[in-house]
């Protein structure tokens, strides 16, 4: 499945802030518009996953983009303009975000938005590990000894090694912080609530 | 596989071997050799002609390791390599291959994952790399000077203590490579990933004959010295 973020914000530089925020912790592609009438361009798109940052978001406008959300799995995160001083969310959006957001809490929204479907997907890939020794693997790159992965696992230790002979083996990586690449590419980690970077 | 003889022009060698080019700079050889053999150039520059071959020899073929030849080298001499190969590879190939990876990255409009994952793994290795060489330059290569110099053995320290901490600094390398080939197909440009790529297994090679010189050479060595100073 595709997806996509778009920012529609009526300020250059939000635009462009949130893109620089969001471009390098996701797979996806970013899109940028000024106005919201620009997202009018993209109601064909089919399948895809998307999540759509807004300038102040309202029931009427999301209604323009009724097949948009038919057919792709839309998440909507309003962005409040500080003067509009709204408190609450619109009920039928993810998240809000102001000018106050910090860049890791606004990684961590959209990062929800994308999760379900990854979660789905999870199975299809990195289809070279039996399942036990994805379990093992995602033990290993969360820094887990040996001892403590079999505990979990309630296997002997003995298993643990040969589980991850078998996964160097297969892999051809050897070193804890290449296998957690290893296990974050085929998303055997959930980097929602962690930063890769304290991983690796 | 070829083994080189002193006698062979120089200009064969590197004919052969390109790769060995920065080897030679690491002699302190430059280019514009003529046609003069080893020996004469060996001679001009002031090398010891055996010691420069079993560099040579040992870099150009993986298997051809005359341990007990170079056990007859100084551990003054082996360091003064070492040294310049550290140098070259914070001078040369990881600024070199920084700026392949940045370019690399740029060069995918994607802004893929899998390549930001690389660039943290890099970045990290490369700070182990610093501490290991660090470590060599700051400990263990002034400790064996110091032996060789002085003639007397350090009262807490040997060189067993540094045995155990060198750590492998190629292994990661060849991780890199892995991930950067079996599993990481963004729309970079390819021919920048493949300069990357091909730094890297030059860079891991050189690694390894430079810790293969340490393990098996130098070790040793400094481990003979110790022992004769502690009768
Ligand atoms: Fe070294
Ligand atoms: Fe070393």
């Amino acid at each position: 499945m595709n997806r996509k973020i778009f920012i529609i914000h009526s300020s250059e530089i939000i635009r462009k802030g949130i893109n620089a925020i969001l471009r390098s912790y996701f797979n996806a592609e970013i899109i940028m518009l000024e106005k919201t009438e620009e997202l009018k361009a993209f109601c064909e798109l089919k399948g895809q996953e998307i999540v759509i940052i807004g300038e102040n978001i309202t029931a009427t406008k999301i209604n323009n983009y009724k097949l948009l959300q038919t057919n792709n799995e839309v998440k909507w995160i309003d962005f409040i303009n500080e003067k509009e001083d709204r408190d609450e969310p619109l009920p039928f959006c993810k998240f809000y975000i102001t000018t106050q957001t910090g860049a890791v809490q606004l990684q961590k929204m959209v990062s929800r938005c994308l999760n379900k479907t990854r979660k789905q997907t999870q199975n299809n890939e990195s289809e070279e590990l039996s399942v036990r020794e994805k379990e093992v693997l995602k033990l290993v790159a969360l820094g887990h000894s040996n001892k403590v992965i079999a505990e979990k696992l309630f296997i002997s230790i003995h298993t643990v090694i040969s589980h991850r002979k078998n996964i160097t083996e297969k892999t051809g990586i050897k070193s804890i912080s290449g296998l957690t690449v290893y296990a974050i590419l085929n998303n055997l980690i959930d980097t929602e609530n962690i930063n890769p970077e304290d991983l690796i | 596989m070829e083994i080189f003889k002193k006698n062979d022009k120089l200009y064969h060698i590197i004919d052969h071997n390109y790769h060995l080019l920065p080897v030679l700079n690491r002699f302190g050889i430059n280019l514009g050799f003529r046609d003069k053999t080893v020996e004469e150039i060996c001679l001009e520059h002031n090398i010891n002609t055996g010691f420069f071959m079993a560099i040579v020899n040992t870099y150009h073929n993986e298997e051809y390791f005359p341990r007990n030849e170079l056990l007859t080298f100084s551990p003054l001499e082996i360091i003064s390599y070492l040294r310049k190969t550290h140098s070259y590879y914070f001078s040369y190939t990881i600024p070199k291959l920084d700026d392949l990876l940045n370019r690399l990255i740029a060069s995918s409009p994607s802004d893929f994952k899998g390549l930001q994952m690389v660039d943290v793994f890099y970045k990290k290795y490369k700070k182990e790399l610093r501490q290991h060489i660090d470590h060599e330059e700051e400990k263990v290569f002034p400790y064996v000077i110091n032996l060789v110099k002085t003639q007397q053995p350090d009262s807490e320290y040997t060189i067993r203590n540094f045995e155990e901490e060198h750590s492998n600094v190629e292994e990661k390398l060849n991780d890199l490579k892995h991930l950067l080939i079996k599993y990481i197909t963004p729309d970079y440009d390819e021919n920048i990933c493949n300069d990357f790529l091909i730094t890297l297994s030059l860079f891991e090679k050189d690694l390894e004959d430079h810790a293969r010189i340490e393990d098996k050479i130098l070790m040793p060595l400094t481990i003979e010295i110790e022992n004769k100073l502690l009768k």
